[in-house]
């Protein structure tokens, strides 16, 4: 029925005598009404489309009608108020034109998988590239040949995979683990380095000596290099493990009283302001007189914008409360941290597949506010040591 | 309209089954309850009042009468009035 009444309609009166034949009139050169109302004997209330409204006033003034326009509606007000808030509709296209340019930047760029030193070779060459937070993308070569030169480029990696996810560039790395050259061994036997009592072995080559529960000594032959039949035996190069159950001694000591420096949590804050050589404290002035022991440290503040933070000329310098503090252990607590000092000692002597089985205080003394412990310690480890076999023996 | 062409259009309208209201310009006045009248046909207003409404037809006038009624929408062979239709009149 209504055309294009979303394109913009306007409440109208019309006042005057034969308002009806006006209507027909408008009518017959095809403007439509709407929402018809009569408001007076010689008044009524219409709305009408704007774009028929220069048709419409023409009439009305042929006939001597007072015609008055109120509230407007539809696309065409829309369109009037956009005019008006001209810089609103600026910042609109801002928006978006500053959203787009900014998905077309790089945001972050990732490494997966590599070894730091990898990782810092990948990041090195993806930044001489380009490649790096706040680059644009367009200037950057597609993922395929940047994948192909990093790959040939980067050392120590067979493979690295390229890959941009949004914003973001995603590299995966495999890294090259050469095989490890077989050493030529020379032939040689396998001796224990320590006394102890085997409880394992694993013999790769060679012939066993000993067999596990037997007590060796230090210097004892545990896996031979000679194998073959009695007489013409030929030497090769013994490999293996013997696991055997070792001892070890210690004493330690810890005191029973500590003092030492602590923070107390307490800080305070001075701002300086500073430019050039010229520099003044607008805030905290007293913080130096606060406390009696105190640590400082000064920052410069900097306001951080996306990828770059810019330097304030603004320096921050906290005071940090000190005090002497002195902490009383008992008896048992001081046994126990010795204790544990002691398999901390012990385990960095020893090898990574060591292993402490069980630990037996010997002896407790204290005097002079120290706790002074003898501990002994059996251990599992690998005693085997390399002997070399002289040729021509 | 002629009294032959007249005959002319029953003729056809009659051989050719096409409703008597299309060929011979006839109003077509339909209700919806008693909320809205739809007039098609009509030849102009003759008098609008909340109360009465006088239209013009081909052949001779049509008179609703009601209350609070306004014209929902005129077009040049079209007229919806709205509001509580109590009669019609044709005359």
């Amino acid at each position: 029925m209504s055309k294009k009444t979303w394109l913009g309609t306007v409440v109208t009166t019309i006042e005057g005598e034969e308002v009806e034949s006006f209507i027909n009139a408008c009518t017959s050169q095809n403007i439509q009404f709407m929402n018809v109302e009569r408001t007076s004997m010689t008044s009524i209330r219409a709305v009408i489309l704007i774009e028929d409204v220069r048709k419409f006033r023409k009439i009305a003034r042929k006939r001597g009608l007072v015609i008055r326009f109120l509230e407007r509606d539809g696309m065409y007000v829309i369109k009037e108020r956009s005019k008006k808030r001209f810089g609103f509709i600026i910042g609109i296209v801002a928006f978006c034109v500053a959203l787009g340019l900014l998905s077309q930047l790089v945001w972050k760029v990732d490494i997966e998988g590599a070894s730091p030193l990898v990782e810092q070779d990948v990041r090195e060459w993806a930044e001489q590239e380009g490649l790096k937070v706040g680059q644009p993308q367009w200037r950057l070569a597609p993922e395929a040949d940047i994948q192909q030169r990093v790959t040939e480029e980067v050392e120590g990696a067979t493979w690295i995979g390229v890959e941009k996810i949004g914003t973001k560039y995603q590299f995966r790395v495999v890294e090259q683990h050469l095989a490890e050259e077989q050493e030529q061994l020379t032939p040689r036997h396998l001796i224990a380095n320590k006394n102890g009592v085997i409880q394992q072995m694993y013999v790769e080559n060679g012939r066993a000596v000993v067999k596990s529960n037997d007590v060796v000594q230090k210097g004892e032959l545990l896996v031979s290099g000679l194998i073959g039949r009695e007489g013409e035996e030929t030497a090769i190069a013994a490999k293996g493990e013997v696991m055997a159950e070792t001892w070890y001694q210690g004493t330690v000591e810890a005191p029973l009283q500590l003092t030492g420096i602590a923070s107390t949590g307490e800080t305070k804050n001075q701002y300086t302001f500073s430019w050039n050589e010229y520099s003044f404290v607008f805030w905290g002035k007293d913080a130096q007189d606060e406390y009696e022991q105190f640590h400082t440290e000064t920052d410069q503040l900097a306001l951080p914008l996306g990828f770059v933070s810019v330097p304030l000329p603004i320096e921050r310098t906290t005071y940090e409360q000190r005090d002497t503090m002195t902490i009383e252990y008992s008896e048992d607590e001081a046994i126990g941290h010795a204790v544990s000092i002691g398999k901390n000692h012990l385990e960095q002597q020893l090898d990574n597949d060591a292993k402490i089985i069980a630990e037996n205080i010997l002896q407790t003394q204290t005097d002079n506010g120290k706790v002074k412990l003898s501990i002994h310690y059996q251990v599992v480890e690998n005693i085997v040591q390399v002997a070399p076999i002289q040729q021509g023996d | 309209m002629s009294a032959i062409s007249k005959k002319f259009r029953k003729l056809i309208s009659k051989g050719m089954q096409i409703p008597i209201d299309v060929t011979l310009g006839l109003p077509r006045v339909t209700m919806i309850g008693h909320l809205h009248v739809y007039i098609e046909n009509h030849q102009g207003i003759l008098s609008f009042t909340p109360e009465r409404v006088h239209l013009r037809l081909t052949d001779g006038e049509l008179i609703v009468v009601g209350q609070n009624m306004i014209i929902k929408a005129i077009l040049p062979e079209e007229l919806i009035l709205e509001g509580t239709i109590d009669e019609i009149k044709h005359v």
